[in-house]
């Protein structure tokens, strides 16, 4: 009687001890798995690691808050909150993953549904840990699901390419399993399609050309993507998980805090209501040289970004931000828009990338001008591209201002090695701090876990 | 006079007593009637057997049935009844005969006390003999002594008794001295009074005459620096705050440091002192160590405040008014940059970072010149707005300054009124109070209203059986203003700090609120909101309904033991209607705005149901014994619910039924629960009242903690020796009191702000698929079922000494007092999914001294009392967790403090500051940041690896006083007293984090003048702290860093008192009993170098985040006039 007095139970949360115990539950489970991808350290803030560090946009005018300031200008310090923000929002997502990986076999359910759900979270596991490794290099690995918070000690980095190993496990055991598309309701899962794509990025990335190539052709060759043919279509929110989503993070508007906080984020600072309602925090702004990037009669130009806004009071202000995500949010923060992971055009300049590695090739160049000729320019031809060298310029120009500001920039310059001679030769512009090195390939690890577990977590060289 | 001994004698008595001694029956009629008696135990025999049964019948008429019989005659003299012995000659009509006159000389006097007034029934008796007599009730005595080596010896209750050798005096005039710190005084320790003398412990008694005039609306401020060894720390000036209350330093890191608060035997809240009149209080008492605290068990770790309430007495019908009135002003107001210095400062700023970052720039580049990537390379120039031009010095001494501290503040007035009735007879006493206080706040619209009520009735029902209530129902309504906060969230006293001078105040319309925003977008500003739109477009009404019930019943099985049974509720539930209306200008964006509307409320029901018996017996005179048994369950019932909407069509109806609801409305509700059940005994042991010894235990279980931990035990002891009463010392008539005190015991904590900590916990984390929202559940915590108590082991060794009658008067104490198996929630390898976890890891101390010193300087007419207290604590981590790694702390801008092995806990962490690059050649002389140039901050190379990164960081700094101090005198001289206390700390310091918005140095936002000493140029360097203006700082100089540590030791002048009680003649005209008028200031002045409003301010109170200023509401300066009046 008295024990029983004093043993109470969490009225307005739940207990893991009663759930992950029926099919129903691990439905629950597996859409909190997805939620992770909304997390700052996996989408909500990747702009910063990708287009910041890149030379594609400028962080906020700020003063003393120099978080992304470091990333632009490459003096990242270890305590960076970003840096803190990846490293903990994407373990926290895998003790997600593997806490339903090592829990659902003893469950008694449908098995295909079963097996769809492992599949599902197995490649939700490798998207983040090709985040993680892209980020830091060497990372703990971590494949199942702690019960004392201690035995986290025990993990040191595994090198990169037991990582890499790991993940294309993954996807491969992943994408013989998944569906190639979804009932409406459930449009925005991992599909087949996207766990190709993912694994022929990861091996692309990797500099596995040949098996990049055919891996992103199976993805061309399930028939079910197409480029839309206007561009701006893309990326309206009314149009959302059209032909050309692969792989998108999925938001909702409507006030149930599933919003994308994007389209407020890019907006410049003090437009008022001018540029979207509630304003902007100015972050992610387009650089001068990525808006000297696009060529005369480039359509892409204007979906993506704009130069100036009128302000309430008529004034013309000069500011350069991101339009490419637009919606009218009810509250701040909460548009509708989806963030693209993978669109079918990046699969088609990957395939091409591919093909040119494996060999100079015009058959590459055809899907190069697919994107080409969507944007309103002319196909380029062989004349223009005479070489294997050539192509890769004309495939790294045409990634940039197609997928300008979804996050692919800097990764792209560190896989096709350009990273240190493209940021270094615009020093000036970018007012670099730092001239960059083999070093600068990778981000810091966070301090706080290196000081937390010293014997294990070393720091990367040069910071 | 004659008419209360007529009310005492006439007062209805019940009694029933069978052959047992006089002196028994006297006490049960003293208690029974709440009168004393006094008499020369030598003349009287009290030893005689007697029977008397009354069955509610006048106490003079019994006094005759029980004294005439044995020749005893009886006066009514004052609260007392003298007790005479009758001899065969003198009758009961001539009491001033003394008795057995058979000697040759005859002693005559008069005994007064302090203040010279008479004193009747004291007791005088020829020293070795049984001869003597009492005083008259105008103080005087006549008595036969044998030759001059008589001894007399003088005695009253409630004075120090004094032996005064005859000599060939006839004539004396004797004075008592008043026996204050009186050691038959009743000292309230858990579960039980116990009397001064026979305390063993450290506990501290609140001097409440001390209290009496301070204007404040909560009782807890007026402790301030009223107790050694208890830190009471203002830090937030909104009317009816409760300050952050700590006993002995930090004993714990997550678990709570505030000390269980008990009213009534009722487990409180702190914030119930913000419900409580001042002038309902009857005592406040403090346990200090873990021997007096130990009882509390689990819940004692920090010490215990016990609040007593008033109740009524026996006799006539009291009426008692006070009032008091007054006006409070902010203590300070900062100094800002005016328009014109700040047009320099800005235009300065601007330059600069044009110059650092675009090769080739020129500060006499046109603004279109500059590039638009980067605003801030530009400022104004009268493009946009005419009169906004730096470069024109016309424009710039005709801009506009705003005094915003101005506008935000006011003169606000308080008034409190509180009237009793109290009185009672033998069978009832009651005291039933009612309570009203209003007092505006400093910043314009804040106010506080409260009305409290409280009813205290205790009822014999038979002479075994005692009942009891006390009611407390109160209820305060607020208006809240957002005085705190950063002002992009509209926080009133940070936007006013930060608004440029003239960034408008007005549209042009001169109606519609505007803000720096309107001109902010040309050169990308900040868009600091508006500080008096701040004010007015926000409406919060808070109300809190309280209820404190307390019942008990009380049978005395046997005169020595009684069964004690008490059940006590708890109600406490707060509603909050909030509404930002449409007018305000928010970060960035002007008005019209999204009115929103908050609805909040909570509802706690917590009750308390305690059993205790208590036996009492002192054996062959010598041996006393105090035994008590008992057991408490405790349990609390929390639910909250809150929502909010924002699509109104207008600002005229501001609740919620006004929305349209939909998508932008929220709603939300949780609940939770603890409970917790406990056994404990006591033991007090006294032998001749000269060795003491007190042993308890207490066994708790908590429904907090893991299964496998729930249950704690906690036992303590402590031991006391009054030296004074031992045969060598009993002579040196200097010395009254000298007691040694030595305790240890073991005292918990689970004062855990989550109530589930054990529990693997799941959070929703929803998602959509195509738009459709979908429900998701994740991990949210590992589990730890070993999860179990804090242990606080606490030694202390006392010494309270009195001497010369106790005119001096000092306590003091040495303690030890080390926390272990603290209750953490340590930093974790985030790869476990979790950033941290919660355990019972590490060990901290905190140890110190205590000094109290209370001293009588005069006792004549003119009286003058002084009580001064010094404490010092010293705060040590011990152990950690399992690596020992340190934990790094954050409060509002990334991490601030760092609690480490070795150094005190929630030390300030940062960057230490050594001075300013002067030019080139120092930058390339020492380690810099990558990106330093000249005039910024030069940060110690710490680590000396010859570059400056974040393992340069160090500790800047901590919050914890070296010691903290009081000093109070008290005056008084016929009808006039005066009462000056003051109060300060030393040694402590403060992270002024509110300079990363005013001394920032970004010229985007107004600063403190600090910053005209900036660094401008090698030849005009500043003061060497301050780096250059930079609209896009570099070499980190706004990193935390010692530049905005700053000494936090103050010496304020607490409370001015003067009163007048008006004379008894003037009185006895206007048919008052007492009338006292008075004058009172409060917070009258504050010296200290700290640059921000308070140096008590912790936004981030807790001990890992302790002394950072983050802006809060400042205190006041209260002047007030206050009249007591008794009827």
């Amino acid at each position: 009687c008295q024990n029983s007095f004093i043993d109470l139970q969490p009225i307005s949360s739940a207990s893991t001890d009663n759930f992950y115990r029926t099919a129903e539950d691990f439905r629950i489970a597996v859409n909190g798995a997805y939620a992770s991808l909304q997390m700052g350290g996996i989408t909500g803030n990747s702009y910063v690691f990708g287009e910041v560090a890149s030379d594609n946009t400028v962080p906020p005018a700020s003063g003393s808050v120099t978080d992304q300031d470091e990333f632009d200008r490459f003096y990242i310090r270890t305590t960076n909150p970003f840096i803190n923000g990846r490293w903990n929002d994407s373990y926290n997502a895998i003790a997600r993953y593997n806490t339903i990986l090592d829990r659902i076999n003893a469950v008694s359910m449908d098995e295909s549904l079963k097996g769809r759900y492992i599949a599902e979270v197995k490649a939700l596991r490798a998207h983040v840990y090709f985040n993680l490794v892209r980020t830091f290099g060497d990372v703990p690995l971590v494949l199942k699901s702690m019960t004392t918070p201690d035995e986290g000690y025990a993990y040191g980095r595994s090198p990169r390419t037991e990582v890499y190993a790991q993940i294309e496990k993954d996807l491969s055991e992943a994408e013989g399993v998944l569906p190639v598309s979804y009932a409406a309701a459930d449009l925005g899962r991992v599909t087949r399609g996207a766990a190709k794509a993912l694994l022929g990025k990861v091996y692309l990335t990797q500099r596995k050309y040949a098996p990049a190539a055919s891996k992103l052709k199976e993805v061309i060759d399930l028939n079910v993507y197409d480029l839309l043919p206007s561009y701006a279509d893309v990326f309206k929110v009314s149009n959302k998980n059209n032909k050309e989503s692969v792989f998108d993070v999925q938001y909702k508007s409507g006030g149930a805090g599933e919003g994308n906080p994007w389209p407020n984020d890019f907006a410049p600072e003090n437009s008022g209501n001018a540029v979207i309602a509630f304003g902007g925090s100015g972050n992610n702004q387009p650089s001068a040289d990525l808006i000297a990037a696009y060529e005369a009669g480039d359509v892409r130009k204007d979906v993506s970004l704009a130069t100036s806004y009128v302000n309430a009071s008529g004034q013309t202000i000069p500011a350069n931000f991101v339009k490419k995500y637009y919606d009218v949010p009810v509250t701040r923060g909460d548009n509708g828009n989806n963030i693209p992971l993978i669109r079918y055009a990046d699969v088609l300049l990957m395939y091409a990338e591919a093909l040119n590695e494996v060999s100079y090739q015009p058959e590459a160049l055809t899907y190069l001008n697919r994107i080409r000729t969507r944007a309103g320019l002319k196909a380029k031809t062989t004349a223009d591209v005479p070489d294997q060298a050539a192509f890769r310029l004309a495939i790294e120009q045409e990634r940039r201002v197609e997928l300008a500001f979804e996050g692919h920039r800097w990764f792209d310059l560190v896989r096709t090695g350009r990273a240190i001679s493209v940021i270094n030769s615009k020093k000036d512009q970018i007012r670099l701090v730092n001239t960059l090195t083999e070093n600068n390939l990778v981000f810091p690890v966070p301090q706080a876990q290196i000081d937390i577990n010293r014997d294990k977590i070393k720091q990367n060289p040069g910071y | 006079r004659s008419g209360l001994a007529q009310e005492v004698l006439h007062q209805p008595v019940s009694l029933n007593v069978e052959n047992q001694d006089l002196k028994a029956v006297l006490n049960e009629l003293s208690r029974a009637a709440r009168i004393k008696f006094t008499y020369v135990p030598q003349v009287i025999a009290v030893e005689n057997k007697v029977t008397l049964k009354a069955k509610h019948e006048r106490l003079d008429v019994v006094l005759d049935r029980l004294l005439t019989p044995l020749h005893i005659s009886y006066q009514v003299s004052g609260q007392y009844i003298v007790l005479r012995k009758q001899t065969p000659q003198s009758s009961t009509s001539n009491p001033n005969q003394p008795f057995e006159t058979t000697a040759d000389r005859t002693i005559t006097g008069t005994v007064t006390d302090e203040k010279g007034e008479a004193i009747p029934g004291v007791s005088v008796l020829l020293k070795g003999t049984q001869r003597g007599t009492v005083t008259d009730p105008q103080g005087s005595f006549r008595l036969a002594v044998p030759d001059e080596s008589a001894v007399l010896l003088f005695s009253f209750v409630g004075y120090k008794s004094q032996e005064i050798p005859v000599g060939s005096q006839t004539q004396l005039s004797v004075q008592l001295l008043n026996d204050e710190t009186s050691l038959s005084e009743v000292v309230v320790v858990g579960y039980g009074t116990v009397r001064r003398a026979d305390v063993t412990a450290a506990i501290a008694s609140v001097p409440m005459n001390e209290l009496k005039d301070m204007p404040v609306s909560n009782a807890a401020t007026a402790l301030q620096g009223k107790i050694a060894g208890v830190i009471v720390q203002q830090n937030n000036g909104t009317p009816g705050s409760t300050p952050a209350i700590k006993v002995r330093g930090f004993g714990s890191i997550s678990a709570g440091n505030t000390p269980l608060i008990v009213v009534d035997g009722n487990i409180v809240d702190p914030n119930v002192f913000s419900l409580l009149n001042s002038n309902d209080i009857e005592s406040i008492d403090v346990l200090k160590d873990a021997s007096s605290a130990a009882i509390y068990g689990s819940k004692g770790s920090n010490g215990v405040i016990l609040v007593t309430t008033k109740g009524g007495k026996v006799g006539k019908t009291r009426l008692n008014l006070d009032v008091f009135t007054g006006v409070q002003e902010v203590t300070k107001k900062l100094d800002v940059l005016t328009s014109q210095q700040f047009a320099e400062f800005g235009k300065e700023a601007s330059n600069n970072a044009y110059l650092d970052n675009v090769p080739g720039a020129s500060i006499n580049d046109p603004n279109p010149a500059r590039p638009s990537s980067y605003l801030r390379y530009r400022y104004p120039r009268g493009e946009i707005f005419p009169w906004l031009n730096f470069d024109d010095p016309a424009a710039v001494a005709a801009l506009p300054d705003y005094r915003y501290q101005d506008l935000i503040f006011r003169k606000a007035r308080i008034s409190n009124y509180q009237l009793s009735v109290s009185g009672g007879t033998d069978k009832v006493r009651y005291l039933v109070s009612g309570g009203y206080l209003s007092q505006d706040g400093i910043i314009k619209k804040s106010s506080l209203d409260r009305y409290t009520i409280r009813a205290n009735v205790d009822v014999s029902v038979t002479p075994k059986l005692k009942v009891g209530l006390t009611l407390n129902p109160s209820y305060k309504s607020q208006q809240e203003v957002q005085s705190n906060g950063h002002w992009a969230d509209n926080g009133i006293i940070n936007s006013a700090l930060s608004a440029m001078p003239f960034a408008p105040i007005y549209a042009a319309d001169g109606i519609t609120y505007s803000s720096q925003t309107a001109l902010a977008a040309p050169y990308n500003y900040p868009g600091i909101t508006n500080p008096v739109a701040n004010i007015n477009e926000y409406n919060s009404r808070y109300t809190q309904t309280n209820l404190l019930g307390n019942s008990y019943l009380e049978y005395a099985f046997l005169k020595d033991l009684k069964y004690r049974a008490s059940a006590n509720l708890t109600y406490s539930g707060y509603r909050r209607n909030a509404y930002r209306t449409s007018r305000i200008p928010l970060n960035q964006l002007l008005p019209p705005n999204l009115a929103v509307g908050t609805i909040a409320s909570d509802q706690s029901i917590s009750w308390l149901f305690n059993q205790i018996v208590n036996y009492n017996k002192t054996f062959r005179e010598v041996h006393s014994l105090d035994l008590l048994v008992g057991m408490e369950s405790t349990r609390l019932n929390y639910e909250n619910s809150d929502g909010s909407a924002s699509a109104y069509a207008n600002d005229l109806v501001e609740t919620l039924n006004a929305s349209a609801g939909g998508a932008t409305s929220r709603v939300s509700s949780s609940a939770r629960q603890n409970a917790s059940i406990s056994y404990f005994a006591r033991v007090n042991y006294s032998y001749m009242g000269k060795y003491l010894a007190n042993v308890s235990v207490r066994r708790d279980g908590s429904s907090i903690f893991g299964s496998q931990n729930r249950w704690g035990t906690f036992p303590a002891a402590s031991l006391a020796w009054r030296i004074n009463q031992e045969n060598f010392l009993k002579n040196v008539s200097q010395l009254s009191e000298a007691k040694l005190r030595l305790s240890y015991g073991l005292s918990g904590n689970n004062a855990f702000n989550n109530f589930y900590p054990y529990v693997a916990t799941l959070n929703s984390d929803n998602y959509s698929f195509n738009n459709n929202l979908v429900n998701g559940l994740v991990p949210a915590s590992l589990a730890n079922t070993q999860l179990g108590w804090e242990k606080n082991q606490q030694l202390d060794a006392g010494l309270d000494l009195g001497i010369f009658s106790n005119r001096i008067y000092l306590v003091v104490d040495y303690y030890q007092r080390i926390t272990r198996d603290l209750l953490l929630s340590v930093n974790v390898p985030s790869v476990s999914g979790f950033t941290t976890a919660t355990k019972n890891i590490g060990k901290m101390e905190n140890k110190g001294w205590e000094f109290g010193l209370n001293t009588r300087n005069l006792t004549g007419s003119l009286t003058w009392n002084t009580s001064a207290n010094v404490s010092f604590n010293r705060n040590k981590v011990l152990a950690l967790g399992p690596t020992g790694d340190p934990i790094k702390s954050s409060s509002g801008i990334g991490e601030t403090n760092i609690t480490q092995i070795g150094s005190p806990i929630g030390s300030f962490y940062g960057y230490r500051q050594i001075g300013i690059f002067n030019n080139q050649a120092d930058l390339d002389a020492y380690p810099h940041d990558a990106t330093s140039r000249p005039g910024d901050v030069k940060y110690e190379d710490v680590n000396k690896d010859g570059k400056i990164t974040a393992d340069d960081r160090t500790l800047i700094g901590n919050n914890q006083p070296d010691f903290i101090y009081s000093l109070t005198n008290t005056f008084s001289y016929k009808g006039f007293d005066l009462s000056i206390a003051l109060q300060g700390t030393q040694g402590g310091q403060v992270l002024n984090l509110s300079r990363r918005f005013f001394e920032n140095l970004e010229g985007n936002a107004n600063q403190i003048t600090t910053v005209l000493s900036r660094w401008r140029s090698p030849n005009d360097p500043g003061n060497g702290l301050t780096p250059r203006a930079n609209a896009r700082t570099t070499g980190n100089n706004n990193a935390v860093s010692s530049r905005w540590v700053e000494d936090g030791s103050y010496l304020r002048i607490q409370n001015v008192s003067i009163g007048y009680q008006l004379p008894k003649p003037w009185l006895d005209r206007i048919g008052l009993e007492q009338a006292r008028l008075y004058v009172s200031g409060q917070n009258l002045h504050t010296w200290t170098k700290y640059l921000n409003y308070n140096p008590e301010v912790s936004n981030y109170e807790g001990p890992l985040t302790g002394g950072v200023d983050y802006g809060y509401y400042p205190l006041a300066r209260t002047v007030t006039i206050g009249l007591n009046l008794g009827f």
